[in-house]
């Protein structure tokens, strides 16, 4: 099955994501930092990374960035959650590595399309 | 405060936590408030943590209240809830505008 790390400090985000992708049938663990995150991405192998860009202890573009420094995550998709008014850092995001972004608020379609493009 | 939520006069004032583990408490006060006459109010001003539950809980007192009429304002909801409700893209729905914005957190 495929494993997705999902990475937002907002619970309620978080569970949006999680419950969206595990109803599409993908294995799904959480993380509510970029540090837990990055702790977990070393201890477990995952597909994907989908995380918020901000967030205590560890953002999602330093995330991003330490993941791509880990051999075993320098192919991986890697894609952030922005708001509207933070778009600037979606080339921010770019330049750190990211694959790609979706923007809050999106729909449980656009999540799953989007996860599902990317790992094709 | 202590509450999970507070109801004076016609005005539902919530606690830091708005999420599953103070659900059913708040659901009970929301049942209160639907008692009141007239306009009714929401005062998120203090919540610090929001999950997926406490807003489902907002969001179909929210749908309770347009079904039957009854008019609903927001005195404050904090800055936190403004984000993950416009991160869900539940403002609308919600009907929280940017004046009710203003809390502690």
């Amino acid at each position: 099955m495929t494993s997705i790390l999902a990475v937002d400090d907002s619970p309620s985000m978080r569970q949006m994501v999680a419950y969206t992708l595990k109803s599409a049938g993908f294995d799904v663990t959480e993380a509510e930092d970029g540090a837990i995150a990055l702790e977990k991405a070393k201890s477990a192998s995952f597909n994907l990374v989908l995380a918020d860009v901000n967030m205590p202890n560890m953002d999602g573009i330093t995330l991003v960035r330490e993941l791509r420094a880990l051999p075993e995550y320098r192919f991986t998709p890697l894609l952030i959650l922005t708001t509207e008014a933070g778009q600037d850092k979606k080339l921010e995001g770019k330049q750190a590595g990211a694959t790609g972004w979706l923007v809050k608020p999106f729909n449980p379609e656009q999540l799953v399309a989007t996860v599902q493009r990317v790992l094709s | 405060m202590d509450a999970a939520a507070v109801v004076q006069d016609n005005t539902l004032t919530l606690g830091p936590n708005l999420d599953i583990a103070h659900a059913g408490e708040i659901r009970t006060a929301l049942q209160q408030l639907l008692q009141q006459e007239g306009a009714l109010c929401l005062d998120a001003g203090d919540v610090a943590r929001c999950d997926a539950a406490g807003l489902q809980l907002l969001l179909a007192f929210t749908r309770h209240c347009r079904s039957q009429g009854r008019e609903l304002r927001w005195n404050r909801a904090s800055d936190l809830l403004c984000q993950d409700v416009a991160g869900l893209g539940l403002a609308s729905e919600l009907a929280i505008n940017p004046q009710a914005q203003g809390g502690t957190q």
